[in-house]
Order: structure tokens, then sequence, then C-alpha cells
């Protein structure tokens, strides 16, 4: 088991529970709301967006779990060196991009059908801000990781270009449901247009 | 959650109009419950194309259901 890796992987996850904390502080915050409004909020149904939201965001952790532990345990060398291994970690790899794309793409893409209202719309645009504060959180991850394991080699091993693109992707949308719950639990999105 | 600068007559005029439910208002006029629920809590501003359709389906004009209450010029 190759140790840069896990270490890589925990400061991604601190320096994004970091950015998200921020991200909350600096959001308008929520006024108390009374019992009689906790109450009414609850009745009301769930939107579209955020039900498939939440679905996102199962898929994405489960996609990103799932191939993190592999990696961990068998490591980055023998992932490249393993054509069964790579196979199944890619097979994961773009069955969990299909399952997002059933979640949140598909119906966002066919607007006509889908019940997608002004307000859903702004959270969904306001999302993308989540979704770039993580991939350059993840970035900065991978950067430092790579360039304190492989410092005294002066090069890094090209499996390693696999792995940052995969993981973007993956945190990429793993930013877009996260921004999207973000966006109906602040609720404070007002119409525009 | 912060209350929006302009508040409004929707849960008056839907009690008015036969007790219309938030759910009927909400798809007469394009939109969740979600968000009527927060336009009548005073914590949503809409757009002026959702305040039009929300003026029109009660037969009224905008400004007659919508108030701003802000101090900007």
């Amino acid at each position: 088991m190759q140790i840069w890796l896990p270490i890589g992987l925990l400061a991604v996850l601190a320096l994004g529970a970091v950015a998200v904390a921020l991200l909350v502080r600096s959001w308008p915050r929520r006024a108390g709301l009374s019992a009689e409004e906790r109450a009414e909020m609850a009745a009301a149904p769930m939107p579209a967006l955020q039900k498939r939201a939440w679905w996102g965001l199962l898929v994405m952790v489960a996609t990103l779990a799932i191939i993190s532990v592999i990696l961990i345990d068998q490591g980055a060398v023998t992932y490249w060196e393993d054509d069964d291994l790579r196979l199944t970690v890619v097979g994961i790899f773009i069955a969990g991009l299909f399952a997002y794309a059933g979640t949140i793409l598909g119906p966002t893409l066919r607007r006509g059908r889908q019940k997608l209202d002004e307000r859903d719309r702004i959270v969904l645009s306001r999302a993308g801000t989540v979704q770039s504060g993580l991939v350059l959180i993840a970035l900065a991850g991978w950067l430092i990781t790579l360039a304190e394991r492989f410092r005294e080699q002066g090069a890094i091993p090209m499996v390693y270009l696999y792995l940052l693109f995969g993981s973007i992707v993956l945190i990429n949308l793993l930013g877009q449901s996260l921004g999207i719950l973000l966006g109906y639990w602040m609720g404070s999105a007002n119409g525009e247009g | 959650m912060a209350k929006a600068e302009i508040t409004n007559q929707i849960r008056r005029l839907r009690f008015e109009h036969d007790e219309m439910t938030q759910q009927e208002l909400a798809d007469r006029v394009g939109c969740t419950r979600q968000t009527i629920v927060l336009l009548e809590q005073g914590r949503y501003a809409p757009s002026l194309a959702l305040a039009f359709r929300i003026a029109i389906n009660f037969g009224l004009t905008v400004d007659e259901v919508f108030q701003y209450r802000g101090t900007g010029t």
C-alpha cells in the first residue's frame, strides 16, 4: 500500500471541508424560522432537482469510495501494470458517470419534461461555484501530494495523470450535487430575469 | 435565509380564491410548491416573469400583489 495516496486523499478531504465551511460562512445567514414556518417547509414536497441531487451525491460518494479503496489497497503501480484491475476501475468509473447522468444531467437537459422552476434553475447555476472550488482544492491536494512524494526523483509516473484526471471528473460532479443541496439549504436565491 | 424586501398578498389571495392550495397555485404559475411557500413567508423575491404570472392568475396587477418595502430609490 502506498502511503502517499491516502495522505493525498486526506489532504483533499480536509481542504474540501475547510472550503465548504468558508462557503457556508460567506453566504447569507439563515434567519431563524418560526415553528409554523418550519412545519410549512417540511410539508412542502422536495423539488425534483433536490431529490436528484441527493441521489447524485450518493452515486458520486459511492463511486469515489469504491475506487479509492481499490487503489489504496492495490497501489497505483499495480493499477498501472495489471490490465484486469485497470479495466475494473475504469468500468466502475464509467458506471458511476452513467449513473450520475441518469440522476441529474439527463433530467436537467430535458427541461421541457422535467419540472424545473426558476428557483431550481438559479440553484443549479450557482452550484458551479462549489464545483469549481472543489476542483481547485482537489488539484491543490494532488499538486502537494505528488510534488512531495516525487521531489527526489524529479519526475511523476504517468499513472498519476490518469488518476488525477479521473478524480477531478468525479469531484467535479460531486461538487455539482453538493452545490445544489447547499443552494436549497440556504434557500436565499432570489429570482433573476 | 433573510427576509426579502418584497412583500406580497399571495396567502390572502389564495384564500379569497376558493381557498386555493399552494400546490394548485404552483401548478398554475409553473413553479414548485416550495417556491410558493418561500414566497408567502417573504423569503424569496420572484423574477418579474413569475410575479406577472401570479398576478395574472389572480386577475390583478403586479403592484396589487407585490409591494416593495426597501428604502432604496
